[in-house]
């Protein structure tokens, strides 16, 4: 009803409308890649079973680890996610560009050009911006820093089982 | 003087109230691109953003304060460039809307490019421009309400994943959900009354899987939508009280969202505007 009244009111409108419709249900059907504005609305769908090991990030600030509970979710994320992304980025990125991308830009003539896809940055040169970064979150000065990337055990409770510095990750 | 466009104004107006709470929210929570300070991007799997991210664009914001505050200005000024051109230079409407699409897809590519948030949640911010591109009022009712069908597919897909991808066949889903959200909440704050909770919820797959199997029966709730639009208010309703508990329960803020909420409060409007063929609609 709704698509028969759009076509005989705007045909152009109704082929773009149409268009959006199908590529959206067909994306989600074949699970593909993501293909904007087109995405997949999961919402934690997938089976995630209860693990009893867990890998966090852990910041330390002038010798006190700091605590979730005193941010906001936003600015926990603020906190967080320049950590999960770093590491991700040193684990995924490549594989992604040389895999998919590449491959898939090639397709359509496009020759990818790497630095607008992986950005390659030392460990060195994130902790240079991380610290003020995050000091203007926690609004303190920083006269130390310790990240790490901790795994703990969980039973009932919490046991830390081992810890590394963060930036060893995946490099 | 005939009043003309009263539907397609109040929803101007309304989106441009909610676009302007939620970017008064954002500042407090220092999400505004400036405050971010991006230093480098994280590219996803998503075709239509490698395109993007050929042009470089993406590159120009990072460690550039200028260049972010340059992205905010455009993106929180657009709305309301589009609400003062709609009623006073109404033939340029159509062009601003389209700027204003043009200006929303770089500002949301690139931050979500960042360490800030999904691109999913800022869909509401991709899709409304187009709806307001069309000055006649037939065709953006028609678009407005495509509006409303792709917001029930938004909702009505996550349950329907839950069950595609067999979420909604475990019972310690949820368990593992929490777990897994807030790892860094339950080992860094423990005694903290959230963690508590979180906790609580955790050793109890009774109770957090009737939280996860709820949720999944609001979203399967949003299908009812797309046969009738009887139940709107209703699924107004189960929508504030999925984005509450979003944030209680998973620390997730969402809200970025809620402008679609018009696409089903304005139902009975849609209604009205149609029984007087488009003239003036009262009280919106």
């Amino acid at each position: 009803m709704y698509f028969k009244q759009l076509y005989h009111h705007h045909k152009g409108w109704f082929t773009i409308i149409i268009l959006f419709a199908i590529l959206q249900i067909v994306n989600n059907i074949r699970q593909d890649i993501a293909f904007s504005p087109i995405y997949q609305y999961g919402m934690y769908s997938a089976y995630i079973s209860p693990k009893d090991t867990l890998d966090v990030f852990e910041v330390a600030v002038n010798g006190k680890p700091l605590q979730a509970n005193g941010f906001s979710p936003q600015q926990w994320d603020k906190i967080t996610l320049p950590l999960r992304y770093y590491a991700n980025s040193a684990c995924n990125n490549n594989g992604l560009y040389t895999n998919d991308i590449q491959r898939l830009l090639q397709r359509i003539s496009v020759t990818a050009n790497t630095s607008d896809f992986i950005f390659s940055f030392d460990k060195n040169a994130f902790i240079k911006w991380y610290r003020p970064y995050l000091s203007s979150i926690i609004k303190e000065k920083i006269d130390s820093l310790q990240i790490n990337y901790s795994l703990y055990k969980f039973d009932s409770s919490f046991h830390k089982i081992q810890s590394s510095p963060f930036t060893q990750i995946c490099r | 003087m005939p009043v003309k466009n009263t539907y397609r104004s109040a929803i101007i107006k309304w989106y441009c109230i909610i676009f302007y709470i939620l970017m008064f929210y954002k500042w407090m929570n220092g999400m505004f691109l400036y405050q971010l300070q991006p230093f480098f991007f994280y590219t996803r799997p998503d075709f239509i953003t490698w395109l993007f991210m050929q042009t470089g664009v993406h590159n120009w914001p990072l460690n550039n304060s200028a260049g972010c505050m340059l992205f905010d200005v455009l993106f929180y000024s657009a709305p309301l460039l589009f609400f003062i051109l709609d009623k006073k230079l109404n033939r340029f409407a159509s062009v601003v809307a389209i700027i204003m699409l043009i200006i929303n897809w770089i500002y949301v590519q690139c931050y979500t490019l960042y360490p800030s948030n999904s691109i999913e949640g800022h869909i509401a911010w991709l899709l409304f421009p187009i709806v307001f591109i069309p000055k006649k009022e037939k065709t953006f009712q028609l678009l407005f309400e495509g509006l409303r069908y792709f917001f029930l597919f938004f909702f009505a897909s996550a349950g329907i994943w839950k069950i595609a991808q067999g979420g909604l066949f475990h019972t310690d889903e949820m368990s593992g959900v929490l777990l897994y959200q807030h790892k860094e909440l339950l080992t860094n704050s423990p005694g903290y009354w959230q963690s508590n909770f979180i906790l609580y919820l955790i050793q109890h797959t009774f109770f957090s899987y009737f939280l996860y199997l709820s949720s999944a029966l609001l979203e399967l709730g949003f299908i009812a939508g797309f046969f009738t639009k009887k139940f709107d208010r209703y699924l107004i309703a189960a929508f504030i009280i999925f984005l509450l508990l979003d944030q209680l329960i998973m620390r997730i803020t969402y809200y970025e969202v809620i402008p679609f909420i018009l696409t089903l409060w304005f139902t009975q409007a849609a209604k009205a505007a149609k029984k007087f063929s488009f003239t003036p609609v009262e009280n919106l």
